[in-house]
């Protein structure tokens, strides 16, 4: 008899035990490899539509109460806070440049440079569109290609916004890692937050007050250019350096009235002759991608 | 007596401990082994890059061995899509801007000035349509292009944002296209094998969202954003495979080769009436 209570007990105390466990890790499902899964997507991959903090309904108050004209009040101030169009964004790199000396100051375009520049204007004008904003980073080389660009488009020279945040820099540590381009932790922390703050600037949907599709066209360069890109589309950001885009080549981003963003070309540069294609500083690297 | 009585206790109720304590480690295993796949999936869906996606990982001895066994070619992929195509009652055939498309494509692929080492289409009339019209360009012949059955169109994974249309329909495409459309992966994807020694081209034509889907598989992205991607008629997207097992995207969509009054996304409006997957 006491054997039995014993024994009962022992198994108890495992039970107990076991249950313990489960309670402290609830991930006890079994997946398949994530190629095949049923439910492949883990939260990470999923869109978030509230990314820009202007879905409407976090803009609106909730309903209080199931009173009609509070579920009236909810519905138009819902349908106010609504985005109605899209917005395009139009993404240029730079063009080559030499980078002489130790300040960006001389850091000029080359004469392909120059070229491609002049190759990627026209393009922009046969699109033949109406530009909304022009947007240009400060540093020489991306002035000089908006300088270019600008003499074959139509858009007023005055307008043209110049904006420090999409200066070049390190926006996040890339995964994997490569070999012969590792800046110090803290210029990631300096570049990478100010990058994300130019992000945050320049990607939002429209305002709901905005009655016709939009396009602003940023000026700026390969770092920011594919941090944009990867940001934009939810991707990890991690993974911007997987990507590589030639140089004055044309990236266009769509963020539709739904805040959903979709990417129409990345990298497009097959208006240039294949002979004008570069992507890097025409030497041997040395700390650039 | 009273001794043999607790001796006797004190057994059963290590007996039944140990029961438990067994079954436990037995669960906690299978616990570990699906974190591992979980871990896997996670550190892609988060950013990290897995190095070992296309063989298995190298064993100490081969480590060891003095024989250097990475090469150090590069493997380019050129995905295009086909061009401009509509739905007859004849079937699905390029238009005419279709085929102007596709010759444009081709033109500028002649114009990169490299030697293709392999052709491969998809077998639907629209993509072969289109690589006839490519290798014609490209003075290649066409008999040596390789039809694969594995790159027609398809729905490759589940999408997010979800698209339109019925999502029992989706999910019953996924079903059949889904490991399909991974087995293309698998075939075309890979690192330079150490005989290989020059950088080799390889040319793809094939469909909007497969393509799509390669793309992000190899980027080791979230395949689950490929509706976020939109390719144009008789693109080009351009894929290199390091010998490291690194992968860069040199372009996506790339159709800045056509006039911009050529440039098309979609089947041309009046044939559009059914569903819109392309």
């Amino acid at each position: 008899m006491r054997k039995l209570t014993s024994f009962l007990c022992g198994t108890g105390a495992g039970l107990a035990a076991f249950y313990l466990q489960r309670l402290r890790d609830p991930h006890t499902a079994a997946h398949t490899s994530w190629t095949s899964s049923e439910k492949p997507v883990d939260s990470c991959a999923l869109w978030d539509s509230n990314w820009d903090c202007r879905e409407p309904r976090s803009l609106v108050r909730p309903v209080r109460n199931s009173l009609p004209e509070e579920e009236n009040r909810y519905n138009t101030e819902l349908e106010k806070a609504k985005a109605k169009k899209a917005r395009h964004i139009i993404l240029v790199r730079h063009g080559e440049y030499l980078d002489v000396g130790d300040s960006d100051a001389t850091h000029h375009l080359t004469e392909r440079g120059r070229q491609q520049a002049e190759f990627t204007g026209r393009r922009l004008s046969e699109l033949g569109i109406k530009w909304d904003k022009v947007i240009a980073s400060t540093m020489v080389r991306a002035q000089e290609t908006s300088d270019i660009i600008l003499k074959e488009i139509q858009f007023d020279k005055e307008k043209v916004v110049n904006c420090a945040f999409l200066r070049e820099g390190a926006p996040i540590p890339p995964q994997p890692p490569v070999g012969h381009w590792k800046p110090e932790a803290s210029q990631f922390l300096r570049d990478g937050t100010r990058i994300e703050a130019a992000f945050r600037r320049y990607f939002h949907r429209a305002y709901p007050d905005q009655d016709k599709e939009t396009y602003t066209l940023i000026v700026g360069h390969g770092n920011v250019i594919r941090y944009f890109v990867c940001r934009a589309l939810q991707f990890p950001a991690e993974g911007w350096l997987r990507i590589n885009i030639n140089h004055a080549s044309i990236t266009w981003l769509t963020i539709g009235a739904s805040g959903n963003v979709s990417i129409k070309y990345l990298g497009d540069s097959g208006f240039m002759p294949a002979s004008l294609l570069t992507n890097r500083i025409p030497r041997d690297a040395k700390n650039v991608v | 007596m009273r001794l043999e009585v607790l001796g006797r206790s004190v057994v059963a109720m290590s007996c039944g401990s140990l029961v438990t304590y067994l079954a436990i480690r037995l669960l906690e295993g299978e616990q570990a082994a699906v974190q591992d796949g979980e871990q896997a999936r996670s550190l892609v869906g988060s950013g990290a890059w897995l190095h070992h996606w296309d063989r298995q990982k190298p064993t100490p001895q081969q480590l060891a061995s003095p024989l250097n066994n990475e090469s150090s070619a590069l493997r380019h992929i050129i995905l295009v899509r086909h061009g401009e195509y509509s739905r007859t009652l004849y079937g699905s055939h390029l238009t005419d801007l279709g085929r102007l498309q596709a010759q444009r494509t081709g033109q500028r692929l002649r114009e990169m000035g490299v030697t293709w080492d392999q052709v491969v289409t998809s077998t639907m009339p629209r993509a072969e349509e289109t690589a006839t019209i490519i290798l014609k360009e490209l003075d290649i012949d066409s008999q040596k292009m390789k039809h694969c059955s594995l790159l027609p169109e398809g729905t490759p994974y589940p999408a997010d944002p979800p698209p339109n249309g019925s999502w029992r329909r989706v999910k019953l495409s996924y079903q059949r296209d889904g490991p399909r459309i991974e087995a293309a992966f698998q075939r075309y994807f890979f690192r330079a094998t150490p005989e290989q020694e020059h950088d080799s081209y390889l040319l793809v034509v094939g469909h909007s969202n497969v393509i799509r889907y390669l793309i992000l598989r190899a980027l080791q992205l979230p395949p689950v954003a490929w509706t976020r991607l939109n390719l144009n008629h008789g693109s080009i997207t351009w894929l290199t495979v390091h010998p490291t097992g690194y992968v860069t995207l040199r372009c996506l969509g790339d159709t800045g080769f056509m006039p911009v009054t050529q440039v098309t996304h979609r089947r041309p409006l009046s044939a559009a009436k059914s569903d819109s997957s392309n």
